[in-house]
């Protein structure tokens, strides 16, 4: 990311005000590298069907 | 045999996330679409119950799994502004200008309600090493 856009993005987030703030427990995202081959391949097939 | 994956293989799909994730939403449902992520709950077929367009990130650094494990923490979005009513307990990454849905993820159901606000703390997405 432009770092200059993380830096306004930055900017923004602290000015929001909470008004009875919910705070989320988010799930780690993990990802098999195994999973990202098998995308490829079903990409590179669906390309190959047209 | 034992299996590898170099680090820039698994930096570059995390670093294309950072790259273009410019909205993350709060889900009510499993979005697997852009309209579900991004369309207010009530509205055609959308799930978004709260959603912001300044998604930031740090990493990619090595990943907590060990070998060529790499993720990158997603930074904490404070304070969003909750747009329906309903039960968040799916987060949602996405690019805008393509309208492409990039990423999702669970979390514990928690109820929302329109006006409120609410945080989604600093979490991460790992790819782990080759198995």
């Amino acid at each position: 990311m432009d770092p200059k856009e993380k830096e306004r993005r930055l900017r923004e987030k602290a000015l929001r005000k909470p008004l009875n703030d919910i705070i989320l427990d988010v799930q780690k995202g993990v990802i098999d590298v195994k999973d990202i081959i098998r995308y490829i391949d079903e990409k590179l097939k669906e390309k190959a069907n047209g | 045999m034992a299996k590898s994956c170099a680090s820039a293989v698994l930096d570059a799909a995390l670093q294309y996330l950072e790259d273009n994730a410019d909205r993350i939403s709060v889900c009510e449902g499993q979005p697997t679409t852009y309209e579900h992520a991004t369309s207010t709950k009530g509205v055609a077929t959308g799930k978004k119950l709260a959603m912001s367009s300044t998604p930031t990130f740090t990493g990619p650094a090595p990943g907590d799994g060990g070998g060529s494990s790499r993720k990158t923490a997603v930074d904490a979005e404070p304070t969003i502004t909750v747009d329906a009513s309903g039960n968040g307990d799916h987060v949602a990454l996405c690019k805008s200008g393509t309208t492409v849905l990039l990423y999702v993820t669970t979390c514990t159901l928690q109820a929302l309600t329109l006006g409120n606000t609410v945080t989604i703390p600093t979490w991460d997405i790992e790819i782990g090493t080759p198995t």
